[in-house]
């Protein structure tokens, strides 16, 4: 088993507008990361960088420990399973066929645990994929990712589009497939509460800037959100606040527990507040 | 390779039935039309530009990003639209074998022989698109190689023309049979290796 399910060093790839800058991030085995960014952030192109399906202008990544340059990556595949924001089934066919060409195409591909999950999450085998909603088409994305065996499990988006129900049914499959200590998972999605309650780790990123790589627990652990005067604001050092409000009655602030002022009570900042605090800060 | 086969087998029975339908036809008419088998050229044309059409229906639904995750090769996965597309031809021409063995033990029609020289450059000419075609679509994707299809088709209709005008007629017309089959298949085979081997080079780098 190798100690590191992703290994992301001085990733960089840049675009006449956006430049994804030298990207550091690791993903211990057995865990989940959570990658958290607006809209345009590079969360779609880190992924796509890690998959090869772009090309880096440098830096090196490795998939469960096997360079993705590396010929063998090729066979490495059939350990990751990957949802990608748009699924990719050819339209006019359905379930069965697919079951039928994937059958030939991965090493350890599980039919019946494939029409399983089908059948768990609703979802028609016989009709053919243009007939279904987005939302079916990521429910089908995600039984086939998990149908054969996967190590990593790789999802971009893969929960948008989703109701609460069958959000919920796959958050539960997701935490059930990392109860094995050698399974992890990659997820980026808007939908933070989903990660909240998901992921080990949380990564934010911001117009192509890693913010902030840290363990979910720690990150609530070491932050919280004072409420204060302007004064109070302007008293506190600069390398404390994290992020800021200021409004006609006060000031909210973001900021590191070590950095409150003493006696000062915080109040508890969940991980859609740090992310848009950062944000905005970085913004300004 | 196998899976990704089945995949192009499904999808050319699903949106294929007009194919099928223009190879019944012709070989219907074929089978009486005694020696005028210039006919059995348009579905050696269609089944080579099979394969593109199967290439922009994969752009559509955004299969092209998806097989790129599959554990194939990306020399695997243009390999497989040159297999196909060679299995496309010699299925027509196995129908052809068929229509006229009948044809030739129950209606004492027999093939003449220039027949068999005029099918190979028939063969070479189905080769000849996708030859041109693939490597273009496999590098800029089907929309940008549309242009590059219409230029080819503007060349290749231009040469015609100026063939035509050194005729007594001053037009080209097509001729009924050829007597030069063999090696001019075997060149256009040789091209189609060629443009394979440049596809798969092109794709290796193709950013999906």
């Amino acid at each position: 088993m190798t100690e590191n399910a992703i290994q992301i060093e001085n990733l960089t790839k840049a675009y006449p507008k956006f430049k994804l800058q030298n990207l550091n991030l690791t993903l211990p085995t057995g865990c989940i990361l959570g990658l958290i960014g607006e809209n345009g952030a590079g969360k779609s192109t880190t992924i796509r960088l890690l998959l090869k399906l772009l090309e880096r202008d440098s830096g090196k990544v490795e998939l469960l420990g096997t360079d993705i340059d590396a010929p063998e990556f090729i066979s490495r595949r059939n350990d990751i399973g990957v949802v990608l924001d748009e699924v990719g089934f050819p339209a006019q066919l359905n379930a069965r066929q697919l079951d039928r060409i994937f059958s030939d195409t991965y090493a350890r591909w599980d039919s019946e645990r494939f029409f399983a999950l089908l059948r768990q999450f609703g979802v028609p085998d016989d009709k053919p994929f243009q007939s279904y909603s987005r939302g079916m088409k990521m429910k089908a994305g995600i039984a086939s990712a998990l149908a054969h065996d996967a190590k990593l499990l790789i999802l971009d988006e893969a929960t948008s589009g989703l109701d609460p129900v069958a959000r919920e049914e796959v958050l539960e499959i997701l935490t059930d497939f990392t109860r094995d200590e050698t399974h992890s998972i990659l997820i980026s999605s808007h939908i933070v509460s989903d990660l909240e309650k998901l992921c080990d780790y949380i990564a934010f990123l911001h117009k192509g800037k890693l913010l902030l790589f840290e363990e979910k627990d720690r990150l609530l652990e070491s932050y919280g959100v004072l409420q204060c005067t302007e004064q109070t604001l302007d008293a506190l050092p600069k390398e404390a606040v994290v992020g800021k409000k200021v409004g006609k009655y006060g000031a909210e602030v973001l900021l590191r527990r070590e950095f409150a002022p003493r006696g000062a009570q915080l109040l508890p900042c969940n991980i859609e507040d740090l992310f848009v605090y950062m944000v905005k800060e970085e913004t300004l | 390779m196998k899976g990704l086969l089945k995949k192009d087998a499904y999808l050319l029975f699903k949106i294929g039935k007009p194919f099928f339908l223009i190879c019944i036809v012709f070989l219907a008419v074929l089978f009486y039309s005694g020696s005028n088998i210039s006919l059995s050229l348009f579905p050696c044309l269609i089944a080579g530009i099979f394969p593109v059409t199967l290439i922009s229906y994969e752009e559509r639904d955004k299969w092209q990003s998806y097989s790129a995750l599959l554990p194939v090769s990306r020399a695997k996965l243009v390999s497989e639209k040159y297999v196909f597309t060679l299995l496309l031809l010699c299925g027509w021409f196995a129908l052809l074998a068929v229509a006229f063995t009948v044809r030739s033990a129950f209606l004492d029609m027999p093939l003449g022989e220039d027949s068999v020289q005029t099918f190979l450059v028939f063969a070479a000419f189905g080769l000849c698109l996708p030859t041109v075609l693939l490597p273009a679509v496999f590098k800029l994707g089907t929309e940008k190689a549309r242009i590059f299809y219409i230029v080819i088709l503007c060349v290749f209709g231009a040469l015609f023309g100026l063939i035509g005008a050194q005729t007594k007629t001053g037009a080209f017309i097509f001729p009924e049979s050829f007597s030069f089959g063999v090696p001019v298949f075997f060149g256009a085979l040789l091209l189609f290796a060629a443009s394979w081997a440049l596809s798969i080079k092109l794709f290796q780098k193709r950013e999906l």
